[in-house]
């Protein structure tokens, strides 16, 4: 599967954000953890130290009852689970479960301790509700006489509860934490790619021939924005090379032929005519040799510059090859096409002096038209330009300086 | 609570008192000073006017009467309790054991239970304990009592006597006075008043017997 820049990013930085709220959460945890712990521990061994002390005094008043009292009061405590008081040789003296009484400490079903580093260091089992018990054994001393010790059984079982809610609830903060951040490392990286992904599109649009691009917005600085206008500034020169003739910054031939598809379409769904007027410089050939080429270019600009006067908005004007041009009129009859426009264009000319020969010298000159209508004389482009090219044969053919139509032709040729 | 018996003693002749409850042997001594028409006495546990001590041991124990406390370590009541210290030392004296000297070490306990505790836990080789705990001492116990069934065994029963003595000053305003025995006479373990029972150990009042009395002066004292 390709993943595209804007996934790639999302995925990068969403992989990253988890993580780096995994490794917290971990620590966290882990940190939880020890601490309830060492809590755990810490109370307990203070609860063991207070039994012993309390022991020494009830073992030499030989007042052992008042030790099980005390281990009742101490078995009230959540996670205290069992205490038991035994003699310098692990004989129970008193403990919570009174038939242990006179028997050797530990008793059979908790002679299996092992030691866990990660929880504490004291000795642990499991004890028979599969409960892990740590013991925590504090000596009884009166001066430097050792009386017993005290033993006092705390479970883990509270904090392992404890660290199961905080891993539950960690778990939740964590993956609102990642839905959150995933939702924001979507709108962000948007933001951060918009202008790349505009950037694909308008490349894209630039590689299948569509200049028709949105001009990117000024305003912002950074390198994306820089890259699109710079981007765009190439499309539409680009589009100047692609489009254009250099020398007179007409429309080339190639986006004439889009230019009269385009119109062709339009006329065929609005059941309007389109006409096209054939334009081609009488006698061109002449100037080039007489006055030179740089004088015939100079010819064909001011020429489309004073058709260009001439057109309407809605015309195109195209320069179709060395001295033709085409001009296309959209909604126009052929005898309006004829006046209003191709006989008015003739006429400029030909009234026209081109100042443009060194000196006070003006050059004069003509041009020939052929017309054909669309649907009237072609039913496509081909037929189109072929008929309004047929015209304009017919117009040289008369002498020049004429306009001439298609409709002429086929109704000269119709007569017997 | 005085703290002992001269503080007793004070209270009762001063008038800053004017109700007392007692064991027996304290209120036979002291009896001058009471109002004796207005005389009640704790039923026991068992709802009876009389109780009794035992004498127990472990049931491990290689004593089997109480000519073998001799040498033995040996736990009474409190100091004030009739049945369990006054009766107890009695028993001893009718058995021919002097406590003072005959002992090895002789100490006042405390509730029934310490007492039964500390026998067991081999603090001490025998005591005395309430009559009222037999049952917990052979058949299965009351939820309260901690000891394992058989773990003790009775080897002997101290003489009867009355149970602790409600009594008023004579100085104590009458009214007042009958107003309490009448609130007195009127607790009962069915009712409401389980509470107050449970703390002295009793299941009620009821008018104390003279001749319940003319045992323990017979016999005690």
């Amino acid at each position: 599967m390709k993943l595209n820049c804007r996934l790639k990013l999302i995925i990068a930085i969403s992989l990253l954000v988890f993580a780096s709220q995994l490794t917290t959460a971990c620590i966290i945890i882990r940190q939880s953890e020890e601490s309830l712990h060492e809590k755990n521990h810490i109370h307990g061994e203070e609860l063991a130290q207070n039994m012993a002390e309390f022991s020494c005094q009830a073992i030499v008043s030989r007042n052992l009852a008042s030790i099980y009292e005390q281990i009742q009061v101490a078995l009230k405590y959540n996670n205290v689970r069992h205490v038991v008081v035994v003699d310098p040789n692990q004989k129970v003296l008193v403990s919570d479960n009174l038939e242990e009484v006179d028997s050797i400490y530990p008793p059979e079903h908790i002679k299996k301790f092992y030691f866990n580093e990660k929880l504490d260091s004291n000795p642990h089992y499991i004890d028979k509700n599969g409960e892990t018990i740590a013991e925590i054994t504090v000596p009884i001393t009166l001066a430097d006489d050792l009386l017993g010790h005290v033993i006092l059984g705390y479970s883990h079982t509270e904090i392992a509860q404890k660290i199961s809610n905080l891993n539950n609830k960690t778990m939740i903060t964590l993956l609102a934490g990642f839905a959150g951040a995933f939702l924001l490392t979507i709108l962000l990286t948007s933001m951060i790619t918009r202008p790349l992904v505009q950037l694909e599109k308008t490349a894209l649009k630039i590689s299948m021939g569509n200049f028709e691009i949105e001009k990117p917005d000024t305003h912002g600085n950074d390198e994306f924005n820089l890259l699109s206008q710079t981007m765009y500034s190439m499309a539409k020169r680009l589009e100047e090379l692609v489009y254009n003739d250099p020398l007179t910054g007409l429309y080339n031939r190639q986006l004439l032929n889009i230019r009269l598809s385009e119109e062709l379409a339009r006329s065929r769904r609005h059941v309007r005519p389109l006409a096209l007027l054939l334009v081609d410089i009488d006698h061109f050939k002449r100037i080039n040799d007489t006055h030179g080429h740089l004088v015939g270019d100079e010819m064909l600009v001011a020429i489309t510059s004073l058709i260009a006067k001439h057109i309407r908005e809605v015309d195109c004007l195209a320069r179709f090859g060395g001295e033709e041009f085409i001009i296309l009129a959209p909604d126009m009859t052929e005898m309006n096409a004829r006046q209003l426009l191709a006989e008015r264009i003739r006429s400029a000319v030909a009234k026209e002096e081109f100042n443009i020969l060194p000196g006070k010298q003006s050059l004069r000159i003509t041009i020939s038209v052929g017309l054909a209508l669309y649907p009237t004389d072609a039913k496509n482009e081909k037929e189109l330009i072929a008929t309004a090219d047929q015209a304009l044969y017919a117009a040289k053919y008369s002498g020049r300086n004429q306009v001439r139509t298609y409709s002429e032709l086929k109704d000269y040729r119709s007569v017997p | 609570m005085p703290r002992d018996w001269d503080e007793l003693f004070r209270l009762i002749s001063s008038g800053e008192t004017d109700f007392v409850y007692q064991p027996p042997h304290v209120y036979v001594q002291l009896e001058e000073h009471y109002n004796k028409s207005e005389l009640l006495t704790a039923l026991s546990r068992r709802g009876e006017r009389k109780h009794h001590a035992l004498l127990i041991v472990r049931n491990d124990s290689n004593i089997s009467n109480v000519e073998e406390l001799r040498g033995k370590s040996l736990l009474f009541g409190p100091k004030f309790s009739t049945i369990k210290t006054v009766a107890g030392k009695v028993l001893l004296q009718k058995h021919g054991i002097n406590y003072e000297k005959d002992l090895l070490e002789y100490r006042y306990g405390g509730s029934c239970e310490e007492v039964a505790l500390n026998v067991f836990l081999k603090a001490a080789d025998a005591g005395f304990v309430c009559d009222d705990v037999t049952q917990n001492l052979t058949s299965p116990p009351d939820k309260t009592w901690p000891l394992p069934t058989n773990s003790l065994r009775v080897i002997a029963s101290a003489e009867e006597c009355p149970t602790w003595i409600f009594s008023a000053v004579k100085s104590a305003d009458a009214p007042t006075v009958s107003a309490v025995i009448r609130a007195l006479l009127s607790l009962h373990e069915t009712q409401n008043h389980q509470g107050v029972l449970k703390d002295i150990e009793s299941l009620g009042f009821a008018p104390l017997l003279e001749s319940n009395l003319l045992i323990l002066r017979k016999k005690f004292l």
